[in-house]
């Protein structure tokens, strides 16, 4: 579609649940073409929820819906010989291949790089698997819990601090899957860059391990900048400091807010909203640091305080006093929130099968060339005809043939 | 040399903390030439903050900033004094991007609103990030990573089942917005090569969580369900969880998704009488009787390390990971083969080992790893070599304390 940034791409997706096919529905949300091939069964994440009512079904899946508008769908068994052909033929005339093949079976499903490159030499693999192309895991197993625990992720991610017999966390909400799928659209479009450059398309290796290590850089830089002082003295023991010295998760009244007093003209504006001014001028409390060391013989006369205020009042109070603190929202507090509603954030998606949906928007506004949703999420195989006899010149006996030997089921 | 994916790009990077600089890092490292504009006046609250290279403070010596700014230029401009904006202004007119996360309306203060600086070209890509965007009731608050891991939600998805919500680790808000601001930088960068023109780009920190989040927030818009964090588990896979190992807080991840994976996890365990038992018989027994499950696993693992049970357990094609520690993750055999962690050679102090960034690219095996500069390092380059000021201009700016 015109005016939008990647109006003249046609990407294939070969991609299964999350990380794949959220890489491709970041490109497909800004205009590139998209042809999602699935096993005859169908993407898992089909029999993924929520669904309306909790029913599951293979066109309901709300999760589907949102990794999958603006694409089309065909369904094509990539394993046999007749199926390997034809997504042959639709990556010849292709700029980007999105997929999620362990890296022995991409190579043994003739889907390697060399292979691909040889046949089309703009072609650009963005290649998204657990533990990438290389090093000695490279074929192991992993679903988004063992990548949350192996990036050092879970580690720095644990409830109210230093205490070791709890577990390490992983993030809410399969946090790698998406962050990969992302990580792969940045990939992509630097090689759509080089691509420029060159004329030569190229393989973007993502780790899912690494896309989550990549964010544990502070943690990361008390281990190799300060391993006797501060690594020893508080991440050895998953002290990361989060709910003391006045930043993190405080409980109150009716729920949870996020305070963040980092500098001290913030922790001085909080210690005045406590009412307590001999707290500001304590050397004890002087820096953030000594904040964090020092918090027990602080620690219940703010719990006291928080106790009797709302997470609505502490949120309104500290802003107005250029504290840093939002309240923790469910995600239906979120949902309904004013701010995210001015920002007109959620968008309504028909489904034939769905209804009226609300999903989430883009995670960026652009102002000239804005996400948009050109279509729905597709049905299983719904474009088999149109790509088939549209783009590749199969006629539709052809296509009814394949339909019988379950490479592609046709309407 | 091989020319990088974003050679000839010009960034003015005034943002700050990490939302903005880990977005610009991606283009310097990708070729870009990207000039942080600093002052002392005003340090980043990153050069200021722990962890410091040996334990001693310095502007130059922290590992996040030092981390967070590989291959960029530093010059100083105390944009306070009009001068300064008027060479910040300079500089804009020869970018091709401006990044900006200032709290809101201080680049106007400056002098340097979107619309004047759109005047000097009009191709220029304007990028802005904040927590929660530059329109909406709520636009002028002011946050930090953590407020917006609460505020979007993402916390209260996080945590032991029935427990607290639950901060994420590795500054979450602030690494996945810059991440996406990367990608919607590249796609404008791209739309104004084909059509030549520029746009605003707005990011929310808030959204950018959200959209990874539709499972939670989907819910709740169709079936007015609010999810709650599940600790390790999941909600279809089981058994899915993290599981003692030998040594102190030591935990292996596992996840079986396939009643072929749960048959081989018993056959890796050797087969022990309880996984006969009719109540692990099916993935829904299995939910019903979890705690003697994970019971029964543990008593297995806790008699071998993490890392022999991912051997192990990896060996026989079930999803299993050590939950590493920092150190762990460092001295990771396999992330070290794939040269994950970078160490440029940094003025000041040397040779550490940092994340790189999560994306190999088979055209350009080398990646500008250059060292993150020092506060002011390319005053030099940027005054005199790029906006052409003479020798005697640039002391002059220096002595009247606009070059500081």
């Amino acid at each position: 579609m015109q005016g939008q940034a990647l109006s003249d791409l046609r990407v294939v997706e070969l991609g299964r649940y999350i990380a794949a096919p959220y890489c491709s529905k970041l490109l497909a949300d800004l205009g590139a073409e998209v042809v999602k091939v699935e096993d005859p069964q169908g993407d898992p994440a089909r029999y993924a929820g929520p669904f309306p009512g909790d029913k599951p079904h293979a066109e309901r899946s709300a999760l589907f819906l949102y990794l999958n508008t603006n694409k089309k769908s065909i369904t094509l068994d990539v394993r046999a010989p007749g199926g390997a052909r034809i997504l042959q033929q639709l990556l010849r005339d292709t700029d980007v291949l999105v997929e999620d093949n362990a890296p022995g079976e991409a190579a043994s499903l003739g889907l390697d790089f060399r292979s691909l490159h040889r046949s089309n030499p703009r072609l650009i693999v963005t290649s998204i698997t657990p533990f990438g192309q290389t090093g000695p895991y490279r074929d192991f197993k992993a679903t988004d819990l063992i990548a949350n625990h192996m990036s050092g992720l879970a580690f720095s991610t644990t409830s109210r601090i230093t205490d070791a017999s709890q577990e390490p966390l992983q993030a809410g909400g399969k946090q790698g899957d998406f962050t990969a799928g992302l990580t792969g659209a940045v990939g992509t479009m630097l090689a759509l860059f080089s691509r420029d450059l060159s004329g030569e398309g190229q393989h973007v290796d993502i780790s899912i391990q690494e896309s989550l290590a990549a964010f544990v850089r502070w943690e990361v830089g008390f281990y190799t900048h300060d391993f006797d002082g501060l690594y020893k003295q508080l991440w050895a023991k998953r002290a990361s400091g989060s709910g003391k010295g006045a930043t993190g998760l405080f409980p109150c009244k009716d729920g949870y807010v996020s305070m963040g007093t980092r500098e001290q003209y913030q922790w001085e504006a909080f210690v005045d909203m406590l009412g307590n001014q001999q707290l500001r001028e304590d050397p004890r409390f002087s820096s953030i640091l000594l904040r964090i060391l020092n918090w027990p013989m602080i620690e219940p006369l703010v719990l006291d305080w928080m106790s009797k205020h709302t997470k609505e009042e502490i949120f309104r109070e500290s802003q107005a006093r250029r504290v840093p603190a939002f309240p923790c929202n469910t995600t239906g507090e979120v949902y309904e929130s004013a701010q995210i509603k001015a920002r007109e954030y959620f968008v309504e998606v028909e489904h034939p099968e769905l209804g009226l949906v609300t999903c989430p928007g883009a995670p960026y506004k652009l102002s000239r060339t804005p996400w948009r949703v050109r279509q729905t999420a597709p049905r299983l195989g719904e474009h088999n005809q149109e790509i088939l006899c549209g783009w590749l010149g199969y006629g539709k006996e052809d296509v009814l043939r394949l339909g019988e030997t379950g490479l592609g089921k046709c309407d | 040399m091989e020319k990088l994916p974003l050679d000839g790009v010009r960034v003015a990077d005034f943002s700050w903390v990490i939302a903005g600089p880990y977005a610009t890092m991606w283009l310097a490292v990708m070729g870009a030439e990207v000039v942080r504009i600093e002052t002392n006046q005003h340090i980043d609250v990153n050069r200021r903050g722990q962890p410091f290279a040996g334990g001693i403070a310095g502007e130059n010596r922290s590992g996040l900033w030092n981390s967070l700014n590989f291959a960029k230029l530093s010059c100083n401009l105390n944009l306070a004094k009009p001068k300064a904006a008027d060479l910040a202004r300079q500089l804009v007119s020869i970018s091709d991007v401006v990044v900006e996360n200032f709290a809101y309306g201080q680049m106007a203060r400056f002098g340097l609103g979107y619309a004047e600086l759109r005047k000097l070209k009009p191709d220029l890509i304007l990028v802005s990030s904040s927590g929660v965007g530059r329109t909406g009731p709520e636009r002028g608050y002011v946050s930090y990573n953590e407020q917006l891991v609460a505020y979007s939600g993402l916390a209260s998805l996080t945590g032991n089942i029935g427990g607290a919500p639950t901060n994420v680790g590795g500054f979450w808000a602030d690494h996945l917005s810059a991440t996406a601001l990367a990608f919607a930088i590249l796609a404008a960068l791209r739309h104004r090569t084909r059509t030549g023109e520029g746009q605003d780009i707005d990011i929310s920190m808030t959204e950018a969580v959200m959209s990874q989040l539709p499972q939670g927030l989907m819910d709740y818009a169709m079936n007015k369900r609010v999810p709650v964090p599940l600790g390790n588990r999941d909600a279809v896979m089981v058994p899915h969880g993290v599981y003692h190992c030998k040594g102190e807080d030591k935990w292996v991840a596992i996840a079986v998704s396939t009643e072929e994976e749960w048959r081989s996890l018993c056959q890796a365990m050797g087969d022990p009488p309880w996984t006969r038992e009719k109540k692990f018989a099916d993935p829904a027994s299995r939910r019903q009787n979890l705690s003697e499950l994970d019971d029964n696993i543990n008593a297995w693992t806790r008699e071998r390390s993490h890392y022999e049970v991912m051997e192990i357990l990896q060996g026989v094609g079930v999803a299993a990971g050590p939950s590493v520690d920092i150190e762990e993750l460092v001295n990771d055999p396999h992330l070290r083969e794939r040269e994950f962690f970078v160490s440029p050679n940094h003025l000041e102090t040397g040779r550490l080992s940092l994340p790189g960034l999560p994306c190999k690219l088979s055209a350009h095996p080398t990646l500008n790893y250059a060292p993150s500069p020092l506060l002011g390092q390319h005053n030099e380059y940027v005054f005199l070599e790029l906006l052409g000021l003479s020798d005697q201009e640039f002391a002059e700016l220096i002595g009247e304390g606009v070059i500081l």
